[in-house]
C-alpha cells in the first residue's frame, strides 16, 4: 500500500517540486505556488462543478425552508422530499466534497513532499536518496534546496507566526464566500461553528507544519476566493463588507432554468 | 440535514486527518546514527538521546557515560564519530557544541558552541583541533584549552570531518565543492566544484584526494592543484568517504553496490550489489572488505576479487561505518544496539547496549 501511494502520489509530487524548483530560478517557494496554481487547474472542472451545485444549492433555500416548514413532525418525510427535490433540480447533495477529497491526497503528498525535499537531518536526507528520481540527474544536483523565500525557512514552521494567521484569514474569507443562507437554527449553528472551527484547525496545523505548507493553504485559498468570485460573486462577504447584501452573480449553468 | 452533517463530518475527518499527519510527521522519528570508535580496549560511541558512552570493548560493560546518568537531559543527538587523542576524547553534538572529554573518566575538560549542529567528527594535529559546522563553517581550535584559532566560512552545512594532510585541511560542503585550507592559518588554497552536494569527508592517498558526491559520482582530484584527475559515475549518491587502500580504492553507492577503482586511474576492477542502500563507508582488514547496508546485512567480501566470504543480518539498518579492530568487526544498528562480530567467521562475540539503563 505504502508503495503504491508513493510511485503514484509522493515521488510524481517531489519530483515535479524539484523539477519546478530547477526552472524557477531554484526557489522553492515560487515552485510552491506555482505547483499550486497548477492542481487549482487540474482540478477546476471540479470546482467549478462544485460552486455551481453550491449555487443551486442557495437558490433552493426557500423551497427547503417550506419543507422544513411543512414536515417539521416528521423528520423521516423531510429527508425524503429534500432528497426528492435535490433529485429533481439534479444536485447531488454532497457532490461538492469530491474537490476536498481529491485534494486530501494532494495535501498529503505535498506535506511529505515540502518536508523531504528540504531534509534537515541526516535520516530525512537519506529518505529523500529513496523517492529521488535518479533518472533524471538533474534532480540530485539540486540537493540541498534552498529554503529561504521571504522571510521563512520553508522546511520549518514559521517563527513569527504570520503564516498561520494569513492561512485562518484567508481560509475565514473563502468560507464565509461559499456560506448559503441556512434553512434552520441547527444548520445555522453548524454552519457558524464550522466558519470558525476550519479556519482554527488549519492554523493550528500551519502553527506546527513546515511553513511551505502553510504557502501552500494560503495560495490555494486565494486562488478559490477569486474562483468563487467570477462564479458566485462576493457571496455572504458581500454583506460583511457592504456590497450589496450578498451580491452574486447569474448562474451560468446549462441546466439552468430546469 | 443528514447531507449537512454528513459534510460536516467529512470536513472535520479530514481536518483531523491533516492534522494527526502532522503531529505524526518526520519530527519525531530519530534523526540518525551514531559512529563508533574502538581504541584502547574500549568503544566510545554516542547515541540519539544525547549521550556520550564508554564501554569496555571486550565484555560492553558500560564505564561511563556524559552526562552522567543522574542528569536527566542528554547534550543533543550525537552523529559525530568520538575522536581520541593523547587521553581526550572529543565529540560534537547536535546541540552545536563540541566537548573535550577526560577519556578514562568522561568527565568534561573544556567545550566549544558552534552556529548550528555538528554532524562530524572532528581532527587533531600538531595540537590543533579541526572542527566542521552545519554553520557553513570549519573551526581550528587549541586541542587542550577549546580556544579559537582562525574559521573559514564555505557556501553550506559541513557534515563530514575536515582531513589534514600535507600541511592543509581538505574539506568537503554541501556547497558542492572540496576545499583545501592551508592548517596554520585558514587560508584557502584551492576549491575545486563537483556536480552535487558532499555529504562526507574527503579521503587524502598520496597526492590524491577522493570524495564522493550527490552527483553519483566519486572524484579524485590533484592534493596539491585540486585538478580533476578522474572521475567514477555509480547508479546513486555517493554519500560515504571512498576507501583508500594500496592501489585500490573502495566506494560505497547508495545505488545498493559497492565498487573496487584502480586509486590511479579509476578504472572498475569489480563491483558487488548488495540488498539495500550503503550509506556508511566501508571497513578494511587483512584482506577483507566489511559493507553495511540500511536492509541489515553485514557483508564481508574479499578485497582482492570482490567475492563474497561471508554475510549476516541483523534487525535494523545499518547506517554508520562498521569497524574493525582486533579481530572483531563492530556493526553499530539504527536502534541503538551494537554488535561485535568474529572479523574471520561472522561469529558473533557481544552485544552491545549503551545506555541500557538510561
Amino acid at each position: 500500500m505504502t508503495e503504491i501511494w508513493n510511485t503514484v502520489v509522493f515521488r510524481p509530487m517531489l519530483n515535479g517540486l524539484l523539477f519546478l524548483y530547477s526552472l524557477l530560478w531554484r526557489n522553492f517557494g515560487l515552485s510552491i505556488i506555482v505547483f499550486t496554481v497548477l492542481v487549482r487547474l487540474l482540478t477546476l472542472p471540479m470546482t467549478m462543478k462544485q460552486l455551481r451545485s453550491a449555487r443551486k444549492s442557495q437558490e433552493m433555500q426557500p423551497k427547503l425552508q417550506e419543507l422544513q416548514k411543512k414536515y417539521k413532525d416528521n423528520k423521516e418525510k423531510l429527508a425524503e422530499e429534500q432528497m426528492k427535490l435535490y433529485k429533481e433540480a439534479g444536485i447531488n447533495p454532497i457532490g461538492c466534497l469530491g474537490p476536498m477529497v481529491i485534494q486530501m491526497p494532494i495535501w498529503i503528498g505535498l506535506y511529505q513532499s515540502i518536508s523531504n525535499a528540504l531534509p534537515y537531518n541526516p535520516l530525512q536526507l537519506l529518505n529523500l536518496a529513496r523517492h529521488i528520481y535518479t533518472q533524471v540527474p538533474t534532480l540530485s544536483t539540486l540537493v540541498p534546496l534552498n529554503a529561504k523565500f521571504l522571510w521563512l525557512n520553508l522546511g520549518r514552521p514559521d517563527p513569527y507566526y504570520i503564516v498561520p494567521i494569513v492561512v485562518v484569514v484567508t481560509m475565514w474569507l473563502q468560507q464565509k464566500m461559499m456560506t448559503t443562507p441556512s434553512t434552520g437554527s441547527e444548520q445555522e449553528a453548524m454552519s457558524q461553528s464550522m466558519q470558525i472551527t476550519m479556519p482554527l484547525m488549519f492554523g493550528m496545523i500551519t502553527f506546527q507544519a513546515a511553513s511551505g505548507l502553510g504557502l501552500y493553504f494560503v495560495v490555494t485559498n486565494v486562488v478559490q476566493l477569486i474562483q468563487n468570485y467570477f462564479v458566485s460573486g462576493w457571496g455572504a462577504l458581500g454583506t460583511l463588507f457592504g456590497k450589496g447584501g450578498g451580491a452574486q452573480k447569474p448562474v451560468r449553468t446549462k441546466d439552468k432554468g430546469k | 440535514m443528514k447531507v449537512y452533517k454528513t459534510k460536516v463530518c467529512l470536513v472535520i475527518l479530514i481536518a483531523v486527518g491533516l492534522a494527526t499527519l502532522v503531529g505524526c510527521g518526520p519530527a519525531p522519528a530519530p534523526p540518525g546514527w551514531s559512529g563508533l570508535l574502538v581504541a584502547e580496549g574500549r568503544l566510545y560511541t554516542g547515541s540519539q538521546s544525547g549521550r556520550v558512552h564508554a564501554l569496555d570493548a571486550q565484555n560492553g560493560m558500560e564505564l561511563w557515560q556524559y552526562p552522567p546518568a543522574t542528569e536527566k537531559e542528554g547534550i543533543g543527538s550525537i552523529y559525530a564519530t568520538p575522536v581520541l587523542l593523547g587521553g581526550t576524547l572529543y565529540v560534537g553534538s547536535l546541540n552545536g557544541k563540541l566537548y573535550a572529554l577526560d577519556a578514562n573518566t568522561g568527565s568534561q575538560r573544556w567545550e566549544f558552541a558552534s552556529g548550528d549542529r555538528i554532524f562530524a567528527g572532528a581532527a587533531v594535529a600538531d595540537g590543533t583541533l579541526y572542527l566542521c559546522s552545519s554553520d557553513h563553517k570549519v573551526y581550528a581550535l587549541d586541542a587542550n584549552t577549546g580556544a579559537k584559532k582562525w574559521e573559514f566560512t564555505t557556501g553550506n552545512w559541513v557534515w563530514g570531518r575536515p582531513v589534514v594532510a600535507n600541511g592543509g585541511v581538505y574539506v568537503a560542503s554541501f556547497d558542492h565543492k572540496v576545499y583545501r585550507l592551508d592548517a596554520v592559518s585558514g587560508t584557502k588554497q584551492w576549491e575545486r566544484q563537483t556536480g552535487g552536494a558532499l555529504a562526507d569527508a574527503p579521503v587524502v592517498s598520496g597526492d590524491l584526494v577522493y570524495c564522493g558526491s550527490f552527483d553519483g559520482s566519486v572524484h579524485a582530484l590533484d592534493a596539491s592543484s585540486g585538478q580533476v584527475r578522474w572521475t567514477f559515475e555509480t547508479g546513486h549518491w555517493v554519500w560515504a568517504s571512498p576507501l583508500a587502500v594500496g592501489d585500490m580504492v573502495y566506494v560505497s553507492s547508495l545505488d545498493k553496490s559497492v565498487y573496487a577503482l584502480d586509486a590511479s586511474t579509476g578504472v572498475k576492477r569489480w563491483s558487488f550489489e548488495t540488498d539495500g542502500m550503503i550509506r556508511g563507508a566501508p571497513a578494511y582488514s587483512n584482506g577483507l572488505l566489511y559493507v553495511g547496508t540500511e536492509a541489515g546485512t553485514l557483508y564481508v567480501l574479499d578485497a582482492a576479487s570482490g567475492v563474497q566470504k561471508w554475510s549476516a543480518e541483523k534487525d535494523g539498518q545499518i547506517l554508520a561505518s562498521p569497524v574493525v579492530v582486533g579481530g572483531a568487526v563492530y556493526i553499530g544498528m539504527q536502534n541503538g544496539t551494537i554488535y561485535a562480530l568474529d572479523a574471520e567467521s561472522g561469529v558473533q562475540r557481544l552485544v552491545l547496549t549503551p545506555g541500557a539503563t538510561e
